[in-house]
């Protein structure tokens, strides 16, 4: 669905971001993109919702080059921002503003998504809080049921009891047709969400494997039951030392992703050499 | 499906462009129609309530340049705020459409506006008058006033301010206006020095194609504009084309 080649992009004339970036995404997953402040995440994004222009390469979504922005191409995605901006109408107004663009507009599913949200129908958009406006950016995002949504820190300005229920909301809209990436820095905000982790580090895409993937070969345990020939990572934390180890087949969790980021950015070689 | 053009999507645009912006479009149109009103009626006031048909073509042309100029290079100023860019661009039209919506407003529906505005004025100034003087309050703007020329000007003044809304990403209609006045200059300075150059004498002269003072010794003669001044309206409407078609491609590159 998302075929990034060669990609090679920077706001400067000298300092590139992306070098000859390689990357493909396919439809039916929810892509978590991680990486550190200024790695480029955002940047990426903004290749793929075609914002920038790409000094080399391309970035192709449904067989359309983002940078062109066709309408058949835009009304396919949805971009979610960090910084958003709604126009001085209420909900309604926008909701009929912009369903025009989108064949698949599904009324009901806005309505449905703003109220699960707890956001209020009446009120001018512009005079809500930024964690509001956010809540009515994703669910105006959600019911296009476009095949591409891309959402940029979402996460931020949602309260504790929002960020549960942004979770259980986009777990829901996923379909077979649909592909969805959320960049965040706030990693744990997608446990248990995303099948899929992009790690973007040093300007390359070091990491693009499917949660079930990273299982099959590495594990997340605590110190004590790890043992020691075989510990890649360690780190401490609060609750005490936890570690990644290589692939043990005998035993299932989850994915700890903030200790695989962490392993990663660190320039912990023996993880991604596992992962690979 | 077409990608370029579409009806459907144009009008919703329009539309949408409409609701969004029809507050500050009434305010500054309410803004440059109150001043022009008290401009007008001070003028007239000043001259026993006579205001020639001079005068009221000054500030019709005045205004309609001014207020033209401004309200063109504000036409792109999402592009300006990062946010409202990315809403923007994102919207599902194309950029021909975006663009043929910012031309329609600033070309097109603001002529119509504010001639209408303006004869609205201009009645109630005259007839304010009319007490006094008894003249006619029908605006006539002269046998040798043709709006066409009034028009290419103004689609002159457009293009540059079209092309400049899109350049700039801010302090557009300051940095737009900067940019005319120093390419003019060059194109005066550039004139007098090559003339001066192929006549090699020191030689008098203002715009492109106008008349010449040429100076050699003690004697100077005087040579009238030149013939191929009929060139002129071609070249400014070609510049105006031009301009507008680099705007759409300038929309059409524009990054967040």
């Amino acid at each position: 669905m998302i075929e990034i080649s060669n990609l090679t992009f920077g706001y400067g004339l000298k300092s590139l971001l992306f070098n000859s970036l390689n990357l493909k995404l396919e439809r039916g997953h929810i892509y978590g993109l991680l990486g550190k402040n200024g790695a480029g995440k955002s940047t990426l994004l903004k290749n793929i919702a075609g914002l920038v222009v790409p000094k080399a390469g391309f970035c192709k979504v449904n067989g359309h080059k983002s940078s062109r922005r066709v309408p058949s191409f835009l009304q396919e995605q949805f971009f979610i921002p960090e910084e958003l901006y709604l126009p001085a109408v209420n909900a309604a107004q926008f909701a009929k503003g912009t369903a025009h663009f989108y064949p698949k507009f599904d009324l009901d599913m806005f309505w449905k998504i703003l109220a699960d949200f707890d956001v209020p129908h009446e009120g001018m958009l512009n005079k809500l809080s930024f964690g509001q406006q956010k809540k009515v950016l994703i669910a105006l995002g959600l019911a296009t049921n476009t095949s591409l949504l891309i959402m940029d820190e979402p996460t931020n300005g949602l309260d504790i009891p929002s960020k549960i229920q942004f979770r259980k909301v986009i777990a829901s809209v996923l379909t077979d047709e649909r592909c969805i990436i959320i960049s965040t820095h706030q990693v744990r905000d997608l446990d248990s969400l995303i099948d899929t982790l992009i790690v973007l580090n040093n300007k390359e895409v070091v990491l693009n494997k499917s949660v079930d993937d990273i299982l099959s070969k590495i594990q997340f345990v605590p110190a004590s039951k790890a043992g020691s020939a075989d510990v890649l990572y360690q780190e401490s934390q609060s609750m005490g030392v936890n570690t990644i180890v290589a692939g043990r087949e005998d035993t299932f969790g989850k994915v700890e992703t903030e200790l695989l980021f962490n392993a990663i950015v660190d320039g912990n070689n023996s993880v991604l050499t596992v992962l690979r | 499906m077409n990608n370029i053009f579409s009806m459907r999507r144009f009008s919703q645009l329009f539309v949408n462009h409409t609701i969004a912006s029809y507050r500050m479009y009434s305010m500054s149109f309410g803004v440059l129609m109150g001043i022009l009103f008290l401009m007008m009626v001070y003028a007239s006031a000043e001259n026993k309530f006579i205001l020639s048909e001079n005068a009221r073509q000054m500030f019709f042309t005045t205004f309609m340049f001014i207020g033209g100029a401004i309200f063109t290079t504000g036409i792109f100023s999402n592009l300006g705020d990062k946010r409202k860019a990315i809403a923007y661009l994102m919207l599902p039209a194309s950029n021909f459409e975006k663009f043929l919506v910012a031309w329609l407003y600033s070309f097109v529906i603001f002529q119509l506006v504010y001639v209408a505005g303006f004869y609205l004025i201009d009645l109630t100034v005259m007839s304010l008058g009319k007490r006094v003087t008894n003249e006619s309050a029908i605006m006539n703007f002269g046998a040798d006033f043709r709006y066409s020329t009034l028009l290419l000007a103004f689609a002159w003044i457009h293009s540059m301010g079209f092309f400049g809304a899109i350049l700039f990403k801010k302090l557009h209609f300051i940095k737009t206006a900067f940019s005319v006045f120093v390419l003019l200059l060059l194109v005066v300075l550039l004139n007098k020095f090559s003339i001066d150059w192929m006549m090699g004498a020191s030689v008098e002269t203002g715009e492109p194609f106008g008349s010449l003072m040429i100076y050699e010794g003690k004697k100077s003669y005087f040579l009238e504009r030149s013939e191929m001044i009929w060139l002129v309206p071609y070249l400014t409407a070609s510049i105006a084309l031009l301009l507008w078609v680099g705007a759409y491609f300038k929309l059409k590159e524009t990054e967040v």
